[in-house]
């Protein structure tokens, strides 16, 4: 026989081999590989007699569960696409990409379906979601009949996964079984741990699942259904479990994970993807787990999972303050490029241009959006595409890559870019600081800040923003210091295990009090005229008044103001000076000098 | 003012079209809204009467559409073709799409006095388009004013003056200002040197940064009509565009270390009264129309000049130039 190559085969290929070990875990509910196969054999010839087939797509809206995974792969083997819909998202969020996928079908559970009385019932295909209730009789009939072997081919589309667009409306990227196989032969081939046991607790709309679902699958290991942030109430585990041996993260559940048992870290790899990594927030979990390899895996949805990964293996030595992301996975080509798609040298920063096996189909039902994203590869062979990232990275003196943020997520202040990473990876190396995310607040040229939230390390008490402050000062550019320092106990998540821009709390008044107390008349004047003009409320002679918000042009109304009171400032003392002390200090040297 | 419409431009569809009209600027208004269930494939059909009217009027504006983003670069397109990058910027804005500007991140107390854009430069966009994607709480609007007649009610002696042009001088640097870096959208000196000799642009890199100074015509042949309009920035240029308190900071300065000033085309200095009387003309010609949430408003920008009024209350509107 053919070595299989679809996914759906390769995993039938594996269920022959190890027809009793486990694949699935979810609680106390266990199944074997023999019993996954039939299960989602029976499935999946039943989607077919309801005429589901190549070239369709099926919405998947259940839970993280055993019968999630025999959904999945019975759509994939009755030759069609899911779309996984996580019925933990908002209602409306539900509504909307169903509206927009336009699904065939629906596999769904008793319970779910009653949240979504505005389907059409003659779309919709019930399972048993593990409420207990009378099965669905697909799931529960004991005898079934093999599935006809795939006829997929490379350009089959395998799921479609929604990301949200910079618009707004999330968009559905379709991913072909030929990209999907390349990533999973990747993962197979590199991750040699998914065939013990992995953790499954992602978001099932969100790509990182393919990696601790297909990974095990594929190779004869068990997929264990967890919900990381229950576990602290829950710190036994479960009955023969153990640690897993592979299990992969966002950084930004890596606070998360230092904070739960130890049972829940890996002893074979840690794969973290998602968002840029930080040498600093890596540093504290891998310090107590030393003998793991930690890979960073780099890859938007559109180029399948992951296409750029570093691994740092037991004894590896991680410099610099970014974690690299490595280099290409087979095939792939990566290309850091200017605006004007020109190559930009070793050392500077561009935009990550991604061609190869992995690319997507493109966004479902939106050419426009899929033309402006995926664009003719200028360097490759005629009739290849490449793929516009949107991510900023920067290639290493030895040739491996750092992921650096999203190119949305550049903040200009006062004419300055600034890459928030750049100033995150500065925060979290201050001992006190386990998690930093700096971002903008406040609208408008007059009033924008650099708003820096920051989470105490070791669950300590908030952390004092001024010698915060100075620890950023003596590393950063001035216009790179954040203005408003925000401690929080835990940066709020989305379901994607990323930073919840929408749920972090407004800038806070700011904190005056020990601030050292204007003496002269003159400084406190100026203190009065500098806070009315930012409108902060308390201002000491040593903030810089450009981090409290100062424009060039209320630097222009300070010094009109000043002299209209007597004080002769210049733009010139303001602009240099920075910190009403040291504008006065310039002052009083000016006018030695002109005598 | 609102007056009925031409036949051929009345009905577009299932739209019936009006003249928002001053007797110096007039703006064609559709309420698409409603009426109509696909906005994207409406503008597709109509199009060569919208652009007719942009030919002839100078504004079209669309009134009751979704918030949409797309849908707003599909009328970009499909009205004025490819959008364009904002490029040798004079103002802040920040891109929130694909070629779509947030519009300038003025202090919200603060007007905007009327221009063309771009009328500064030797290449300028064809339509301006206006998204209102959150309409502020009072205020807000983009006056618009009929160049034709703007430059008609000036008066021979004024003409007369400004018949020498324009001359332009910018003083990027760090702190005050745009730096050359933003307003150029670059860090290469070579690209901004290269950029100057491709747009007959003098300049000078100083201690601090860089100086350019270069000519343009005060008024212009519009080619649709053939009709004269006033076409510069010499009013938004000129250091009296600079409130008094800023002025009196810079007033500190040498006059061409300020960040940005507009001299007669030989040099000479523009007399502030002769500017009073342009801004006295944009006054009695401009028609503002208040902004509600979900409208466009497309301008042809060599026979309409725009401004903004001051406003209170969050604003938002989206600007792509094609």
């Amino acid at each position: 026989m053919q070595e299989p190559i679809f996914t759906p085969d390769m995993f039938r290929a594996q269920a022959s081999r190890s027809p009793d070990a486990t694949a699935v875990r979810d609680g106390d509910r266990e199944m074997g590989y023999a019993e996954l196969d039939s299960r989602s054999a029976r499935l999946a010839r039943s989607l077919n007699e309801r005429g589901i087939s190549r070239g369709h797509l099926v919405a998947v809206v259940l839970d993280r569960s055993v019968d999630l995974v025999v959904a999945f792969l019975a759509v994939l083997r009755s030759g069609a696409a899911y779309v996984p819909v996580s019925p933990a998202d908002p209602a409306d969020r539900v509504a909307l990409l169903l509206e927009d996928a336009q699904p065939s079908m629906v596999i769904t559970s008793v319970r779910q379906a009653s949240r979504m009385p505005w389907l059409d019932p003659g779309l919709v295909h019930l399972v048993n979601g593990g409420s207990g209730r009378a099965a669905d009789h697909d799931l529960a009939r004991e005898t079934g009949t093999a599935v006809l072997p795939s006829s997929l081919t490379p350009s089959d589309a395998a799921y479609v996964i929604y990301t949200s667009g910079s618009t707004g409306r999330p968009k559905g990227v379709v991913v072909e079984h030929g990209a999907l196989s390349s990533y999973l032969r990747y993962v197979v081939a590199s991750y040699p741990s998914v065939a013990g046991r992995a953790l499954f607790h992602s978001s099932v709309s969100f790509d990182m699942a393919v990696t601790s679902l297909y990974g095990p699958l594929l190779t004869g290991g068990t997929v264990d259904i967890v919900d990381l942030r229950a576990i602290g109430a829950n710190p036994v585990p479960a009955a023969g479990a153990g640690s897993p041996s592979f299990l992969k993260v966002t950084p930004s559940h890596l606070a998360l994970l230092r904070a739960l048992p130890d049972w829940c870290s890996p002893t074979g790899h840690l794969v973290i993807g998602g968002e840029a990594l930080a040498t600093a927030q890596l540093r504290p979990w891998w310090a107590e787990h030393g003998t793991v390899t930690i890979v960073n895996e780099y890859g938007p949805t559109e180029a399948t999972v992951g296409c750029c990964v570093y691994q740092a293996r037991p004894g590896d030595v991680v410099d610099g303050p970014h974690v690299p992301i490595g280099r290409p996975t087979t095939g792939t080509g990566l290309y850091v490029l200017d605006e004007w798609l020109k190559p930009v040298p070793a050392g500077r920063t561009g935009e990550l241009h991604i061609t190869g096996p992995q690319l997507a189909r493109g966004y479902l039902g939106r050419p426009g959006a899929t033309a402006t994203a995926f664009v003719a590869d200028p360097f490759g062979p005629r009739g290849g595409r490449m793929y516009r990232t949107g991510d900023l990275v920067r290639k290493r003196a030895d040739g491996s890559l750092e992921f650096l943020g999203r190119a949305d997520d550049q903040i200009k202040i006062n004419g300055f870019r600034v890459e928030p990473g750049e100033i995150q990876a500065v925060l979290v190396d201050h001992d006190l600081v386990a998690q930093a995310f700096v971002t903008v607040r406040g609208t408008g040229a007059e009033s924008k800040r650099l708003t820096a939230y920051v989470v105490p390390a070791g669950g300590g008490g908030p952390l004092d923003p001024r010698e915060l402050r100075r620890f950023a000062a003596s590393r950063l550019p001035e216009h790179m210091v954040p203005v408003d320092l925000v401690s929080l106990p835990a940066l709020p998540l989305t379901a994607n295990g990323k930073v919840d821009r929408d749920a972090l709390p407004g800038p806070r008044p700011r904190d005056g009090g020990d601030a050292p107390v204007a003496g002269t008349a003159e400084e406190r004047l100026l203190c009065r005229m500098v806070a009315d003009l930012t409108s902060v409320p308390t201002v000491s002679v040593d903030d810089d008044f450009f981090q409290l918000g100062g424009s060039s042009i209320a630097a222009a109304r300070l010094v009109t103001r000043a002299r209209r009171e007597g004080v002769g400032l210049t733009l010139e003392t303001v602009l240099k000076g920075r910190t009403i002390r040291r504008m006065l200090a310039r002052r009083d040297a000016d006018s030695l000098e002109t005598q | 003012m609102t007056t009925t419409l031409p036949t051929e431009f009345s009905r577009l569809g299932s739209v019936t079209g009006h003249l928002e009209d001053n007797g110096y600027t007039a703006a064609v208004v559709y309420p698409v809204g409603p009426d109509v269930d696909d906005h994207r494939l409406w503008t597709v059909e109509h199009r060569k009467r919208i652009q007719q009217c942009l030919r002839t009027y100078g504004a079209v504006l669309l009134t009751d559409l979704p918030v949409d983003l797309e849908l707003f670069s599909a009328v970009v397109r499909t009205i004025g073709g490819e959008p364009l990058a904002y490029n040798e910027r004079s103002t802040p804005r920040t891109e929130v799409g694909a070629n779509i500007y947030t519009s300038t991140e003025y202090p919200p107390d603060q007007a905007i006095p009327m221009h063309n854009e771009n009328s500064y430069s030797d290449q300028w966009p064809s339509t301006l388009f206006f998204l209102c994607h959150t309409a502020p709480k009072s205020g807000g609007a983009t006056p618009i004013a009929d160049s034709r007649a703007v430059l008609q009610s000036l008066g021979p002696e004024v003409q007369n003056r400004f018949a020498r042009g324009v001359l332009y001088t910018r003083t990027f640097r760090e702190g005050l200002g745009l730096s050359w870096q933003e307003a150029f959208q670059t860090d290469s000196r070579e690209r901004v040197e290269q950029y100057c000799r491709d747009h007959g642009q003098r300049f000078t890199w100083t201690d601090g940064g860089l100086r350019t100074r270069h000519w343009q015509p005060a008024w212009r042949r519009e080619p649709s009509t053939g009709a004269e309009v006033w076409f510069n920035q010499a009013n938004l240029f000129h250091v009296s565009a600079l409130d008094e308190e800023i002025r009196e900071a810079l007033a500190l300065y040498d006059e061409e270390d300020l960040p940005r000033n507009a001299y007669l085309g030989d040099g000479s200095t523009i007399e502030e009264d002769d500017l009073a009387v342009v801004g006295t003309a944009y006054e009695k010609v401009s028609l503002a129309m208040p902004w509600r949430t979900g409208s466009i408003l497309m301008i042809n920008n060599m026979l309409m000049a725009h401004g903004r009024e001051a406003f209170t209350g969050d604003r938002r509107i989206l600007v792509s130039m094609a």
